[in-house]
């Protein structure tokens, strides 16, 4: 392919999900691509106004800067190759801040502007973050609950203190992504892949054993069962491939700082999980997402 | 071009609109031209010009109105469901249990596909989550407000892969139960159970336990019954099930076996009674929230897959319908 062409790709997920963090480590593995079937930087953007800063702190080991909700940033363009097909593509890709999704869900619309770009995008990487509930914890676990049986009628009363009353924003994680895949889907007429990255994979490597499920697909299945069982059930609409990926590498404490530094590439920072596929590509769910993806399965979910 | 505020209607494209509207329709946004013609997909005053475009707007996430349950209807196949039963019988908790369960993925033979209503699910379960600083589980009311008003669900059958159902479930207000029992008219006033496909009859075993509400509340079961024979204008074409609800208050009491008899005995005279009176009737014991035990999931389970089964005079049905009505009878019974 020789001719460019031009697409946009949306980060959708809550707050604390690793999106900005994965654009930043997909702009420095676009620099410093080991993979031979990845993508590259064909040039850079003439604004980097918003990533570059975000880039040093990001290498610095440093947390970085929460995305503004108030004044979010323009979309940011990565101008890419494939090499292996010869394909060319410029991105826009947007980095809203997760509560920008969060306010969406409470107030059941999309701003006009990102309403168009639902209805324009390539694909969307929809992201989780590995570490937090994708639902509500019930009280049903025997602990929690009175062996011995109420020997009156009527309602069962609380026994303890007050409780909150429940508001829209108190909607468990996995209700909220449901809900705004079906904003996505009642903007669109034709199908829209979703590359699902479950963000901070290194914890999920790290966990004891059975703790958390090893393979992403089965962490999906397992820990967010209605978010799972929905993509399954709506295949056609939202063609979805699962990743796991660490988009930072590693933790916040001086030490894995200073052991995220201390590696010679950058790259090797950052690590993506994929069945049996494990590298250092973080532009695998974007390659999934245009169709130039270097197995022959198209989905994993 | 007229167009339209529903992102798939094809008004603007084909000049026909998605509801059969030929004038009037509520969703008809001014003229595509005007740069200030707003995109909202439900708008509920009129489009003012401004020079902020419009967001798009999606469904409200709460429980359907009988409005919104009927263009659903209208538009696709739907199973409509009706709880009813006395207040406290465990209605509503039964619902907020068949959504944990979506959440949890403890349904065996339904894949959770989609819901209109998924916010309407969460406020249900609320106080029996952790975080809401509950001590103990429980279910808020239903109130006579919520009348006629619907969850959805859509589901997808594990064995039929390339099928999708959906369900509509409505749950009469604990309040309204006296009502239904005292006056045929008000029963008669029922929009959903004027349409339901099933109705589940829920039997409060916490009185059924208690000798001085026993006899009241199997009566009631009957009464009940007896009231919907000659409301529903077709009562073969409803499935009814009697639910023996917060059946832990029979399993654990000392006197088990006595209890168990007693439902038995209702199940007998109930069975005897209306057993060819709807198109079906079917038995259940369901704890959805006991205390100090596992719930009944599995009937759970076993009753949800009933309200998906297809009966003869639904087929029947679906085979006589007209799929393009020249005027809309929208509702079917509901509006």
């Amino acid at each position: 392919m020789s001719t460019t062409t031009e697409s946009a790709i949306l980060l959708v997920g809550l707050a604390g999900t690793g999106k900005t963090n994965f654009l930043v480590g997909l702009d420095v593995v676009l620099d410093n691509q080991s993979d031979p079937n990845g993508l590259v930087h064909s040039d850079h953007a003439s604004d980097r106004a918003y990533v570059h800063p975000l880039r040093e702190q990001w290498q610095r080991g440093e947390e970085l800067d929460h995305t503004s909700r108030q004044s979010p940033p323009t979309p940011h363009q990565l101008l890419v190759h494939h090499p292996a097909s010869g394909a060319h593509t410029t991105f826009h890709i947007p980095d809203l801040a997760g509560e920008t999704f969060d306010g969406q869900f409470v107030t059941r619309s999309f701003p006009h502007e990102f309403g168009l770009r639902v209805r324009n995008a390539a694909g969307l990487i929809l992201f989780l973050h590995c570490d937090h509930e994708g639902d509500h914890e019930l009280h049903d676990h025997p602990f929690f609950t009175d062996p011995k049986p109420p020997t009156q009628g009527g309602a069962i009363l609380s026994a303890a203190g007050p409780t909150a009353d429940w508001s829209i924003e108190q909607a468990s994680r996995q209700a909220k992504l449901v809900d705004l895949l079906q904003f996505i889907a009642a903007l669109r007429d034709l199908p829209i892949r979703v590359a699902v990255a479950i963000s901070a994979w290194d914890l999920v490597e790290n966990a004891a054993v059975g703790l958390m499920p090893k393979e992403p697909p089965l962490f999906l299945t397992q820990r967010l069962p209605l978010l799972a069982q929905f993509l399954e059930c709506n295949r056609k609409a939202f063609p979805f491939h699962i990743f796991g990926v660490s988009a930072r590498g590693g933790g916040t404490t001086p030490e894995e700082i200073a052991r995220l530094t201390s590696l010679v590439h950058a790259r090797d920072r950052v690590f993506i999980v994929d069945g049996d596929h494990r590298s250092n590509d973080l532009t695998r769910p974007v390659r999934w997402l245009l169709g130039l993806f270097d197995t022959p399965h198209l989905s994993n979910g | 071009m007229a167009t339209c505020s529903q992102p798939k209607c094809p008004v603007a494209t084909t000049g026909v609109c998605l509801e059969g509207h030929k004038q009037g329709c509520p969703h008809r946004l001014p003229d595509a031209d005007n740069p200030t013609t707003t995109v909202a997909e439900t708008t509920p005053t009129a489009p003012t010009p401004s020079m902020e475009p419009e967001p798009f707007r999606f469904h409200s996430g709460e429980k359907l109105t009988s409005l919104e349950a009927s263009r659903m209807i209208s538009a696709i196949p739907v199973k409509v469901v009706l709880c009813s039963g006395a207040q406290w019988a465990g209605k509503t908790t039964f619902l907020a249990r068949i959504g944990e369960m979506f959440r949890n993925g403890s349904f065996q033979d339904f894949r959770f596909a989609g819901s209109k209503t998924l916010c309407a699910f969460e406020r249900m379960s609320w106080l029996a989550t952790i975080s809401s600083g509950a001590g103990r589980p429980d279910t808020p009311r239903s109130y006579g407000a919520e009348k006629d008003t619907f969850f959805h669900l859509r589901v997808q059958p594990v064995a039929k892969p390339d099928h999708r159902a959906d369900i509509l479930i409505s749950d009469l207000p604990g309040e309204a139960f006296p009502s239904v029992l005292a006056s045929r008219e008000f029963c008669s006033e029922q929009r959903a159970l004027a349409r339901a496909d099933h109705l589940v009859l829920f039997v409060d075993c916490c009185c059924l336990v208690d000798n001085a509400k026993r006899h009241s509340e199997r009566d009631n079961a009957s009464l009940f019954l007896s009231q919907v024979e000659k409301c529903r204008h077709d009562p073969k074409d409803l499935q009814v099930h009697i639910v023996f609800s917060r059946w832990d208050y029979v399993s654990r009491h000392g006197e088990r076996q006595k209890h168990e008899e007693f439902c038995n005995i209702i199940e007998a005279e109930l069975s005897k009674r209306f057993g060819n009176t709807f198109g079906g009737l079917r038995f259940a014991r369901i704890a959805a929230r006991p205390d100090g035990m596992p719930p009944t999931t599995a009937e759970i389970q076993k009753l949800f897959g009933h309200w998906l089964e297809e009966s003869r005079s639904a087929a029947v049905t679906a085979m006589l319908r007209n799929p393009k009505p020249a005027r809309d009878f929208c509702a079917f019974g509901l509006t």
